[in-house]
C-alpha cells in the first residue's frame, strides 16, 4: 500500500503543472491537513534525490534539483533570458519579500509608477496576480513558480533574510494597528 | 582634487524622487535622517533644475518631495519655526519611506545574485499537441451574421468629454514665497526675549549677558541682517530679519573700521 506522500509524488510527476493542495486532497479523497503532512514527508525524502518540491501560496510542483542546473540548461534548445533591469529587480524584490502585495503599495515603496514593469513581469511569467479579497479592482501580486525556479529556491522562505523581514513587517503592522486603536 | 574630478556629468536618470534622494544620500555616505536630508536639498533642487526633459506624470512626485525637503531645510536652519502637524508627518513619512526603499535595494542584491544562476527545471512537455481543424456544428452563415451584428451593436460609442484647462493650483514659486514669509515672521522678536531680560532686578552676570546681547544686536544691525525699531525712549526694541536671500556661501567677515 503506497504512502500518501508517494501518491502525491506520482501525481505531481504526471501533471507537470503546479497543483493546489485542495485539488490533491480532492483527488486522493483526504483532508488538506493530511496532504500538508505528506508534503513535509515528501520534501524530506526528496532531499537525497535529484528532485525538489516547489511550493508557492497553496500550490506545489516537482522540479529538478538546482545542482543539476548547468547540465540541464545545456540540454535545452532555446537560450534563457536571464537579465533583469533595475526596475524589474526592485519590483521582484518587493513582491518576493512582501508579497502578496498590491500595485499601489509597490508604487509607494518604490516612489514610482510600476504599471509598466508589472505588465512586463506578468508577460515573462515571473509574477502572478490574484484578485484582492478586500478590493475587487486591486490585484495582489505574488511570485510565480517560474520565478522560484529561476532563483533556484523551493519556496520564498528559502530567501536570505526572509524570516527577519517577515518579523519586521508583522511588527510594523502590529504597531500600525495599535496606533489605529489608540486614535 | 583635479579639475576632472570636480566636474560631474549628469548622465544618470532617476525613476523617482526616492531613487534620486537615496542616490544623493549614499553618494555622500550619509545615514537617512533629518540632518542628511537638509544637506542634500540643494543637490536635489539643482538636479531638478538641470533636467531638460520632464515627464509630466513623474514631475508631480519630484516636486512634492522637493517641497518636503524645503520644509526640512527650513526647520534645520530655524529650529523655532513652527511646523503644522501635517508638515511634521510629511517629513517623518519621507524618512520612513526612504529607509524602506533603502532596505529593498539591499535585499534586491540577493535576488540579483541568485537570478538565473541555479535554475530548477520543470519537466518538459512530452510532445507538442497536434492541432486539427474541428469546427462545431453551429458554425453556419446565419449564426456568423448574427454574431457580427451583435458585436457591432455592442461596440463602445465615442463619447466626447468636454475639454477643460486645468488651472495651476499653486506654483512652486508661490510656496517658496509663503515659506519665506513664515520664516521672516518667526525671526521677529523683542530684544527682551533675545537677551533673556525677564523684567525685575538683574544679577551682575545677567547684566553682562544683556550687554553682550546688545553688542550682538548692534553688529547684526551693522551687517544689515536685522532691522530694529524702538517706539519710545527705553521702550521695547523690536528686532526683525531683513530681506531673505538664497544661501551665500562666501564668508561674511565683519569689517571693523
Amino acid at each position: 500500500m503506497l504512502s500518501l506522500d508517494a501518491k502525491i509524488e506520482a501525481i505531481l510527476f504526471f501533471n507537470n503543472e503546479p497543483l493546489s493542495k485542495k485539488t490533491l486532497a480532492k483527488i486522493l479523497e483526504t483532508e488538506i491537513v493530511e496532504i500538508e503532512e505528506a508534503l513535509l514527508t515528501l520534501e524530506e525524502r526528496l532531499k537525497e534525490s535529484g528532485l525538489v518540491l516547489l511550493s508557492q501560496t497553496d500550490k506545489v510542483a516537482l522540479g529538478a534539483t538546482p545542482e543539476m542546473s548547468a547540465i540541464l540548461e545545456s540540454l535545452k534548445k532555446e537560450e534563457l533570458l536571464k537579465t533583469l533591469g533595475k526596475a524589474g529587480l526592485e519590483t521582484l524584490s518587493i513582491i518576493l519579500y512582501k508579497g502578496p502585495i498590491s500595485r499601489a503599495k509597490i508604487d509607494y515603496i518604490r516612489g514610482v509608477n510600476s504599471t509598466f514593469i508589472l505588465r512586463n513581469l506578468l508577460i515573462r511569467d515571473l509574477v502572478e496576480r490574484m484578485p484582492n479579497a478586500d478590493d475587487q479592482r486591486a490585484f495582489l501580486y505574488s511570485p510565480s513558480f517560474k520565478l522560484l525556479s529561476f532563483l533556484g529556491i523551493s519556496k520564498v522562505e528559502d530567501l536570505p533574510e526572509y524570516v527577519k523581514i517577515q518579523a519586521e513587517v508583522e511588527e510594523f503592522d502590529k504597531v500600525a494597528a495599535t496606533d489605529l486603536d489608540a486614535e | 582634487m583635479s579639475e576632472t574630478e570636480n566636474y560631474e556629468v549628469q548622465t544618470a536618470v532617476f525613476q523617482g524622487p526616492l531613487d534620486l534622494l537615496l542616490h544623493l544620500i549614499e553618494k555622500r555616505k550619509l545615514h537617512i535622517c533629518d540632518i542628511s536630508l537638509s544637506k542634500i536639498v540643494d543637490d536635489y533642487i539643482n538636479y531638478l533644475q538641470d533636467l531638460k526633459k520632464f515627464s509630466i506624470p513623474s514631475s508631480a512626485d519630484f516636486i512634492l518631495t522637493a517641497s518636503i525637503l524645503m520644509l526640512i531645510k527650513s526647520k534645520s536652519l530655524l529650529p523655532t519655526l513652527d511646523l503644522s502637524l501635517e508638515e511634521e508627518e510629511s517629513i517623518a513619512e519621507l524618512e520612513t519611506r526612504l529607509k524602506e526603499y533603502q532596505k529593498i535595494k539591499e535585499l534586491s542584491r540577493h535576488i540579483q545574485e541568485k537570478f538565473g544562476q541555479r535554475i530548477i527545471f520543470a519537466r518538459q512537455p512530452a510532445r507538442q499537441p497536434v492541432a486539427i481543424f474541428s469546427p462545431s456544428e453551429d458554425l453556419t452563415m446565419a449564426n456568423l451574421r448574427l454574431a457580427i451584428k451583435t458585436v457591432l451593436q455592442n461596440l463602445p460609442r465615442k463619447i466626447l468629454t468636454p475639454q477643460a484647462i486645468i488651472d495651476k493650483v499653486i506654483s512652486l514659486e508661490k510656496v517658496i514665497e509663503n515659506l519665506t514669509d513664515r520664516i521672516k515672521t518667526s525671526l521677529q522678536m523683542s530684544f527682551q526675549n533675545f537677551s533673556g531680560m525677564n523684567g525685575g532686578a538683574l544679577s551682575k552676570q545677567e547684566k553682562v549677558g544683556v550687554v553682550v546681547s546688545f553688542l550682538a544686536l548692534l553688529e547684526l544691525v551693522k551687517q544689515g541682517i536685522i532691522a530694529v525699531n524702538q517706539e519710545c525712549g527705553f521702550g521695547e526694541i523690536d528686532m526683525r530679519a531683513q530681506e531673505m536671500d538664497t544661501p551665500n556661501y562666501d564668508s561674511i567677515s565683519p569689517n571693523y573700521s
